[in-house]
C-alpha cells in the first residue's frame, strides 16, 4: 500500500431497509495512524455506516476501500471491531473466547493464545485468564472485548461506543490505549456520541444525521467553519444598553467583579459581527476593556448548529 | 509445479472449521449433552429389551433363548427332498459326531482336568460348532409326516423341511411345536442347520453367485415358521416373533432420525444463545453469515452424530442378542444418507428460524412447525411396521420434508423399492439445497436483526431477493 493512500476510504455509499434510508450518500477518508470520531444522535446510521465497512452490510451503492483495494473478506482479518451492541459466550472462560475469536481472525492456536495472553496482561486481566466470562463485571468483560478486536495486530481499529459501561479508571486507561494504538501507527474509527471525549482523541470527525454525513474535518477547521459567534468580557461599559450595540444578538451571563467597576459579560454576537467589531465600539465610546476572550463552541455546539442549519 | 489451493477458498474452509470445531467443544462440553449422551442409551435399551422381556415373562428365559440344559441334547429334525441334498448326510454325521466328542471333551474336562490333554482332542474335531451350553443333534425324517410327528412327541426341537424344488425356487419352512425355542436366529440349531446348508450352497459350483446369495438369504431371514395344526399358542409365537422382526429395525432406524431432531436443535440453541448474548456482530466482523451457518451445521452435526451413533451402537446389542436386526449394510448406508439429508435440510430451516427469532425460547416457538412436520411419520409409526406397503408410509417417505424419517422408517422395517428410494433421495437433495440456499439468505439478513420477529411477507421478501 502506497504511503500517501488513505487507509479506509467511502465513496457516495447508502444503505436502505425497507422505505428507510439508513445511510444515504456518505463519503469519508481515514489516513493512516489517524482517529477519526464518528459522532451523531442514536438512529443517525453509525452501525450502519460501520457495518458495511466490515462487509455484514453490502451497501446499496457506492464503494468502500481499505487498505488501498476494495474491501474484501481477508481485510477483515486487519481491522478490529468493536460493536455497540457486543456480547461474549458468558459460559466459556477467557482465554477460550479469546482464543476463538482469534483463530477467526486467521491467527492459529498458538499465535490466538500467545497474543491473548499479550493483552491481558497489558489490560491488567491476566488474573481472570480461566475465569468464566459470566464472572467478571461488566467492565471487565468489556475490556475482554477490547482485546478481542486487538488480537490479530489490526491496521484499523473500528470501536463503536467503547467508553461505555466503564468507570472512570477505566476511562482513564482507554484513553491512554487509544493514545499508544495511534502512536504505534495503527487507524482508528471512533464512535460515540461523548463529544468531549471525541474532541480529546480524534484528528478528525465526521458528524452524521439522519444517514448523512453533514460535517467533517478536524474540530480546530469545524470551529473555524462555524465562526466565533460567543466572547466573554470584562468592561466598564454597561452592554445592556439594547439597540447601542447592534452587534450583540444576547448577553448570556452577566456577573460583577471584584474590587472593580467592570463587570464580567458572556455575549453572543450576531451573525456576520466579529469580537473585533465589539472592541472598536467599545474603544470609540473609551470604554475600559480589561478583557476580551472569544469561546470556542464546543462540538455539541458545533453538532446542535449542523444539525439545525 | 506446487498446486496450493486458491487462497479465498482455503481461508473460508479454514474459518467453517475453526467454527465447527468451537461449535462441537462448546456443544459436547455442557452438562446438558453428556446427561443426554448417557441417559438416551440406558432409555433406550430399556425400551428395546421391553419386547424381550415380554417374551421371557410370558414363556420363561427358556423360550427366549431356546437353550436347554447345556447336558441335554437337542434334537433339530430335518427332511431334506432336495437333490443334491441341501444338507449332505455325510456333513450331518460328522456334526453329530463333533457334538458328541466336544459333549465327551466337556465332561472330562469337568471330572478330572488335569487328565485331559487338549491337544488330543484338537485334531480329532472342528470347535467351530461347539456350543459349551447346548449341543444340537441333527436328526434326519424320511418325510413331512414323521417329522410333524417328531415335534408332536417333543422328540425333535422343531424340523427343517427343504422342498425337492429347494435348489430352483428355494422355499424353506421351519416346523416348530410348542416347546419350540422362539428366538430362531440365535439358536444353535438353526445356526447348525444354516452352517451345512451354507456348506452345500458353496460346493455347487454350477449355481451362479446371484443365486446363492438367494439362498442363502432365504436360510437366514426369508424361511416360514410354521406351528403344528391346531396349535394356537404356536401360531401367536410365529406373529410375535415376525411383529418384533419388523418392529426392531423400525426401531434401530428411529436412532438415524433422531440425529435430525437432536443436532438441529442443538443449532436452534447455539444461534439463540449468540443471539442472546450480542456476540453475533463480534463474529461477523470475522466469517460471513453463510460459513458461520456452514460451521455450526458442521460441528453440530457431529456433535449430534456421535450421540446418535452411541445410541445406535447400544441398541443394536440387544437386536443382536435377539436375533431381529436383520439390517443389510446397504440398508444402514442408504438410513444414513437419509439422516445426513434430513439434517442439512432441517438444520438450514432451523438456523434461519433461529436468526428471526430474537430469544432462544422465541426460537424454538418459530422453529415447532420444522419439528411436527420432520416428526410426522413418528405419530404414524404403525404404518411403518405392517408387513406390505402402505400408501400412506409410500407418500411420506416422498414427500421432501417427511421423506427423512419416513425412508428411514420405511428401510428398517424392510424392503423399499430402489425407484422409490431413489426419487425419495433425489427430493431430499434438492429440498436440502433449496433450505440451504434460501435459510442462509434468511439467516444473513435477519442474524442482527433485534426486536418484533419479522411478518412472513417480509421473510418472503427476503427469501426472493437474497
Amino acid at each position: 500500500m502506497e504511503a500517501d493512500v488513505p487507509i479506509l476510504r467511502v465513496d457516495a455509499v447508502s444503505k436502505a431497509f425497507g422505505s428507510t434510508q439508513a445511510v444515504d450518500s456518505v463519503s469519508l477518508h481515514v489516513e493512516c495512524g489517524e482517529v477519526f470520531g464518528l459522532l451523531g444522535p442514536n438512529g443517525a446510521g453509525k452501525s450502519t455506516l460501520l457495518r458495511m465497512l466490515l462487509d455484514i452490510y453490502r451497501p446499496d451503492m457506492g464503494v468502500v476501500e481499505v487498505f488501498g483495494h476494495r474491501l474484501c473478506r481477508r481485510d477483515l482479518d486487519s481491522i478490529g471491531y468493536l460493536p455497540e451492541a457486543r456480547g461474549l459466550y458468558l459460559r466459556r472462560t477467557v482465554i477460550q473466547v479469546l482464543t476463538y475469536l482469534g483463530e477467526l481472525k486467521g491467527l492459529d492456536k498458538a499465535e490466538a493464545i500467545q497474543s491473548a495472553d499479550y493483552w491481558l496482561d497489558a489490560l491488567g486481566m491476566e488474573a481472570s485468564r480461566e475465569s468464566k466470562i459470566k464472572t467478571l463485571s461488566k467492565g471487565n468483560q468489556q475490556k475482554i472485548q477490547l482485546i478481542s478486536t486487538l488480537l490479530a495486530k489490526p491496521k484499523l481499529l473500528i470501536w463503536d461506543e467503547p467508553f461505555s459501561g466503564l468507570d472512570p479508571v477505566n476511562v482513564v486507561l482507554l484513553r491512554d490505549l487509544i493514545a499508544q494504538l495511534k502512536s504505534s501507527g495503527i487507524s482508528m474509527i471512533l464512535s460515540t456520541h461523548l463529544m468531549a471525549q471525541a474532541e480529546a482523541l480524534c484528528d478528525r470527525v465526521g458528524l452524521l444525521h439522519a444517514g448523512r454525513l453533514i460535517r467533517h474535518g478536524s474540530v480546530a477547521q469545524l470551529r473555524a467553519d462555524l465562526g466565533v459567534d460567543v466572547v466573554q468580557i470584562q468592561t466598564g461599559a454597561d452592554l445592556d444598553g439594547g439597540e447601542q450595540w447592534p452587534m450583540i444578538a444576547e448577553v448570556e451571563a452577566e456577573s460583577s467583579v471584584d474590587g472593580s467597576q467592570e463587570r464580567l459579560y458572556t455575549v453572543r454576537l450576531t451573525d456576520g459581527a466579529s469580537p473585533t467589531d465589539l472592541l472598536q465600539v467599545l474603544m470609540r465610546r473609551s470604554a475600559t476593556v480589561s478583557l476580551l476572550r472569544p469561546l470556542k463552541p464546543s462540538l455539541e455546539e458545533i453538532f446542535l448548529h449542523a444539525v439545525q442549519s | 509445479m506446487q498446486f496450493s489451493p486458491e487462497p479465498e477458498l482455503d481461508n473460508k474452509l479454514r474459518r467453517v472449521l475453526v467454527v465447527a470445531r468451537h461449535e462441537f467443544w462448546s456443544t459436547v462440553s455442557r452438562v446438558g449433552y453428556i446427561v443426554t449422551l448417557i441417559g438416551m442409551p440406558i432409555a433406550l435399551v430399556v425400551i428395546t429389551l421391553l419386547p424381550a422381556l415380554s417374551i421371557a415373562l410370558s414363556g420363561g428365559p427358556q423360550a427366549l433363548t431356546g437353550l436347554k440344559d447345556p447336558d441335554e441334547v437337542t434334537v433339530i429334525g430335518l427332511v431334506d427332498e432336495a437333490s443334491p441334498a441341501a444338507a449332505s448326510p455325510e456333513a450331518i454325521a460328522w456334526h453329530n459326531q463333533d457334538q458328541a466328542l466336544a459333549a465327551e471333551e466337556k465332561r472330562a474336562l469337568s471330572e478330572s482336568p488335569s487328565q485331559v490333554d487338549p491337544a488330543s482332542w484338537r485334531d480329532s474335531r472342528d470347535r467351530g460348532g461347539f456350543q459349551p451350553d447346548a449341543r444340537v443333534e441333527i436328526r434326519r425324517y424320511s418325510d413331512e409326516e414323521a417329522a410333524t410327528q417328531a415335534v408332536r412327541t417333543g422328540e425333535a426341537d422343531a424340523v427343517w423341511i427343504f422342498p425337492s424344488t429347494y435348489w430352483r425356487t428355494p422355499d424353506v419352512t421351519i416346523l416348530i411345536g410348542r416347546t419350540s425355542p422362539t428366538k430362531w436366529r440365535v439358536h444353535p440349531g438353526h445356526r447348525a442347520i444354516i452352517r451345512l446348508a451354507r456348506t452345500s450352497i458353496a460346493e455347487r459350483t454350477a449355481l451362479d453367485q446371484a443365486s446363492k446369495d438367494r439362498l442363502i438369504k432365504v436360510l437366514e431371514t426369508e424361511y416360514k415358521l410354521v406351528g403344528l395344526e391346531g396349535e394356537a399358542d404356536t401360531d401367536a409365537r410365529t406373529t410375535r416373533e415376525s411383529f418384533t422382526a419388523l418392529l426392531m429395525p423400525a426401531v434401530f432406524g428411529s436412532f438415524f432420525a433422531v440425529i435430525i431432531f437432536v443436532a438441529s436443535g442443538y443449532l436452534l440453541d447455539s444461534v439463540g444463545e449468540e443471539k442472546e448474548t450480542r456476540i453475533l456482530e463480534i463474529l461477523l466482523a470475522s466469517v460471513t453469515p453463510e460459513d458461520l451457518l456452514l460451521g455450526k451445521m458442521l460441528g453440530l452435526g457431529v456433535a449430534g452424530l456421535l450421540q446418535t451413533l452411541l445410541m445406535a451402537l447400544l441398541g443394536l446389542g440387544p437386536l443382536i442378542i435377539l436375533g431381529s436386526l436383520t439390517l443389510g449394510l446397504g440398508q444402514l448406508l442408504a438410513m444414513f444418507v437419509c439422516a445426513a439429508l434430513g439434517y442439512a435440510m432441517y438444520a438450514s430451516l432451523m438456523g434461519a428460524s433461529g436468526a428471526i427469532a430474537s430469544n432462544r425460547i422465541e426460537g424454538r416457538q418459530t422453529s415447532a412447525a420444522w419439528t411436527i412436520t420432520a416428526s410426522l411419520p413418528f405419530f404414524l409409526f404403525p404404518v411403518f411396521i405392517v408387513e406390505g406397503e402402505q400408501l400412506v408410509a409410500v407418500v411420506l417417505s416422498l414427500f421432501p420434508l417427511t421423506a427423512p424419517v419416513a425412508m428411514i422408517l420405511r428401510l428398517g422395517a424392510g424392503a423399499v423399492p430402489a425407484w422409490q428410494l431413489m426419487v425419495s433421495l433425489a427430493t431430499m437433495t434438492a429440498t436440502a439445497w433449496l433450505a440451504w440456499r434460501f435459510g442462509s439468505r434468511v439467516f444473513r439478513i435477519a442474524i442482527l436483526m433485534t426486536g418484533s420477529r419479522p411478518p412472513l411477507r417480509t421473510i418472503w421478501s427476503w427469501i426472493r431477493t437474497g
